[in-house]
């Protein structure tokens, strides 16, 4: 953490800060070629019917952890991309927003997304994966990321 | 509901409630601790003890509140109680040690204050040989698998001298048992210390007893009775499975009082040959009797407790657990060797058994592309103590593994939430243990919970020195290397080149495919940017840098004018389309490109919890059959390129089409964890 008074060398020598400084240097409008539709059908592991994500209805109630000198606020970003992926434009704008937002109020961004591939994973943003089959045990698999990260905010 | 709570404030108090509760929960008997009586500052172990029984749920009118240790609740406990019940009547059971009448007052009046109700005050009957306890001693014992060999648990030996340490371990060797030791956390870390990991040893609050208990045929008693009620609950539950529990205390303090213990001689030195010829030969009589003993019938559930069980019998599932699917838990390790491997395992598997998956999200993609249903796992964070995560993963694991028939785990560090969710179901469990941990690379934790397993499955390495020296453990089982081959033809090879050529706009007639690792353990942009810079200068060359999916990227990678940076759950594919691979040494990306004979260039990843692939290089290197080098040979690497491009990459396939390769291992691990399912 840099503290209440910011001065160059401080900003400089955060760590944290810095992780945000190199996810923007990553900021870029291209996006890799997904080729797996030319290769899935070459791949003999690959099945026509993907498996789904699960989430156990019963899973265990996890009570919030405590602060401790390892915890920095963060802020949860939950993407609307239940049916779809956002597009790699969407994504290449809100990451460097949310970058900016990590480096100047000196918090953290977690992503929460309902695809394998967010899209924020090429910056090096944390992404985790909200699952289950139903509204209640999506809820139940978001109230187990807000137990271990215990986020300030929810964009 | 049923609650349950403790008068005490301390951190035994705290155990034996979650002992308690697991133990009424292997009864039916759906009891919960409010998340709010959970204390901030546990251990991470008792954390995990506690973690499936915590609830947030509030307390209501008819709900039944069991509460521990109840001659200590003061006034700040009863406090707790009335803020937990909100007014509510609730009913309750006090467990307690009262010395006086009016102290049993006392702590009536300050429950009956808190819950609105007078509660019910119970004064368990003692159990001999066991000291008096405050608190209900019952068993709850789960399922035993079935074994080769009886283990015999070895509870409290003396391991103080260099003696009586080598009896113990001439003990071990008898091949008609294996054997076991169960002691205090110290005295494990000491025995550790002094014999290493041939005995396992457990320490008392390493596992619930109720998940303790099933792992031992036979029990031998060197120490008196305890009055720690885990130690009790494990005799309880011993007592109920049918596990013959045998005194060997010089005093014989444990069998003069009750007759249902077995008096054993007291040396170790005799201990071996009175097993084997007295007691072996009639152990599943024994087992009939204790099962039917006094003394477990000492050990049932008390009425009080199980008047507590649901009247209106849930609907539960009594299904048989060995025709439920495999669980597979592979780590993420450095990249997704672990996940690939077990997706392999699971594919041969498919026409005998379901498999389902519990991975971390960069493997999500791929498991699910393969078919198989995937529960997501939550990372480690920098900013997050090293356990959180894996409580998080052990409230989802536990629940999936439930209805499981077995638990497959594949990765360098046994978590505790994979070792704890198989051991409380007592569910079969199979390490696919991979090798080649590099020298001095310190492997405690691995070499301490490979106890836990039902069976560890070795996948081989292709060359001999790769392979450490064989364990002759009987559940240990080697197969070959398990490494997907390609099943394509010239034509199909062919045909995809071009498909591919179009996809990706490139018209170089030779393929180089650069994988580099998921840049966990190093950076590679450095030796990426200079096999992107090289290429530039080859219009020969269609150069694909494949990327995984979660994988970070460099935007100065995308504007090379031969080079596409493309990603692909299928990656695996090109690999034997490649004139030219460019890779890490990881497990499977080393065995995919030797066993599809595609000429390699191998640039190891080393970190100090990966393991060596340098010497996975080495060893193609020293055989031809591919080139080594170093991350800061870069000037090497460039003329490695051309080299690879012309006559050498021509002569690396030759030496490779050449090489007998051994048998891959993939169906020999399905075959050893199918042995599980029905």
């Amino acid at each position: 953490m840099i503290g209440p008074a910011r001065t160059d060398a401080a900003f400089l020598a955060d760590r944290q800060t810095q992780h945000w400084a190199e996810i923007m240097t990553r900021a870029s409008v291209v996006a890799p070629l997904n080729i797996d539709d030319l290769l899935s059908s070459e791949n003999a592991l690959a099945q026509h019917d993907p498996g789904i994500v699960i989430f156990p209805h019963d899973a265990f109630y996890q009570k919030p952890q405590v602060e401790n000198a390892l915890r920095r606020p963060s802020i949860a970003v939950l993407l609307p991309d239940q049916n779809e992926r956002l597009p790699a434009e969407d994504v290449q704008v809100l990451a460097t927003r949310y970058a900016a937002l990590a480096i100047e109020k000196e918090c953290d961004i977690v992503v929460l997304t309902y695809q394998h591939n967010a899209g924020f994973e090429r910056f090096g943003f944390r992404v985790e994966r909200i699952a289950g089959a139903t509204r209640q045990e999506q809820e139940h698999c978001l109230e187990h990321l807000r137990a271990f990260w215990g986020f300030e905010v929810v964009i | 509901m049923i609650f349950c709570e403790t008068g005490g404030h301390d951190t035994t108090a705290f155990d034996n409630l979650v002992v308690f509760v697991s133990q009424l929960r292997g009864c039916g008997i759906p009891a919960v601790i409010s998340a709010k009586s959970l204390p901030d500052d546990l251990r991470p172990s008792h954390q995990f003890d506690a973690a499936a029984f915590l609830s947030n749920v509030a307390m209501n009118s008819g709900d039944t509140l069991v509460l521990l240790d109840g001659h200590k609740i003061d006034v700040d406990g009863a406090a707790k109680l009335r803020e937990l019940a909100k007014g509510a009547e609730i009913n309750c059971l006090i467990y307690g040690n009262f010395e006086t009448r009016q102290s049993e007052i006392t702590a009536s009046a300050r429950v009956a204050y808190a819950l609105n109700v007078q509660p019910k005050v119970i004064v368990p009957a003692g159990c001999d040989p066991l000291p008096p306890s405050n608190i209900a001693v019952f068993g709850a014992p789960l399922r035993q698998e079935k074994r080769v060999k009886p283990v015999v648990g070895l509870f409290a030996p003396d391991i103080s001298t260099s003696d009586a340490r080598a009896q113990l371990r001439t003990l071990a060797m008898s091949r008609a048992f294996d054997v076991e030791i169960i002691t205090t956390g110290s005295a494990k870390k000491d025995w550790i210390e002094a014999e290493g990991h041939d005995i396992p040893a457990w320490h008392l609050g390493e596992l619930l007893p109720r998940a303790l208990a099933p792992r031992f045929d036979l029990v031998t008693m060197f120490g008196p009775p305890h009055v720690w009620l885990r130690t009790q609950m494990l005799l309880a539950n011993l007592s109920l499975q049918g596990t013959p529990i045998i005194d060997t205390t010089p005093k014989q303090c444990w069998s003069s009082v009750c007759p249902d213990i077995v008096t054993g001689p007291s040396r170790v030195a005799d201990l071996s040959a009175w097993l084997e010829k007295v007691i072996l030969p009639k152990l599943s009589e024994l087992r009939t009797a204790t099962r039917e003993s006094d003394l477990a019938k000492a050990f049932a559930i008390p009425e009080d407790l199980r008047e507590l069980r649901p009247t209106v019998a849930k609907a539960r599932k009594v299904s048989d657990q060995s025709s439920g699917p495999v669980l597979f838990m592979p780590t993420n390790g450095v990249g997704l060797g672990h996940a690939k491997r077990c997706s392999l395992i699971a594919d041969a598997m498919r026409d005998q058994a379901t498999s389902r998956f519990a991975a971390f999200p960069s493997c999500t993609g791929m498991l699910t592309a393969s078919g198989f249903a995937t529960m997501p796992l939550v990372s480690r964070s920098e900013h997050r103590a090293p356990h959180e995560n894996d409580l998080v993963n052990f409230g989802r694991l536990s629940p999936l593994a439930k209805d499981s028939s077995a638990i497959v785990f594949d990765g360098g560090y046994v978590f505790d939430s994979v070792m704890r969710a198989a051991a409380d179901q007592a569910l079969p469990s199979i390490w696919i243990r991979r090798g080649l941990w590099q020298a001095g690379q310190n492997n405690q934790v691995a070499l301490d919970r490979q106890k836990t397993f039902s069976r560890i499955v070795v996948p081989t390495e292709a060359f001999d020195e790769l392979n450490g020296r064989r364990e002759t453990a009987q559940n240990v089982h080697y197969v070959g290397p398990i490494v997907q081959e390609s099943r394509q033809s010239a034509s199909q090879t062919a045909k995809l080149r071009k498909k591919l050529a179009a996809k990706v706009g490139l018209t170089g007639k030779k393929l180089v495919v650069t994988m580099l690792g998921g840049g966990v353990a190093a950076d590679r942009r450095a030796q990426i940017n200079a096999i992107c810079a090289h290429m530039e200068t080859r219009s020969d060359v269609a150069h694909l840098l494949v990327v995984w999916p979660t994988a970070t990227t460099d935007p100065g990678w995308f504007h090379y004018r031969n080079t596409r940076v493309v990603q692909s759950v299928h990656a695996s594919v090109l690999i034997p389309i490649a004139d030219l691979f460019i890779s890490a040494i990881g497990y499977n990306s080393f065995h995919e490109a030797i066993y599809a004979h595609t000429p390699t260039i191998f640039v190891p990843q080393m970190a100090g919890f990966m393991d060596d692939q340098r010497a996975r290089g080495l060893a193609a290197a020293d055989r031809e059959l591919a080139l080594l080098i170093e991350p800061w040979e870069m000037l090497s690497l460039t003329k490695s390129i051309d080299d690879c491009l012309g006559d050498r990459g021509v002569q690396l396939r030759e030496n490779l089409r050449k090489m007998n390769l051994p048998e891959t291992g993939t169906k020999a691990a399905a075959g050893h964890i199918l042995e599980y399912v029905a």
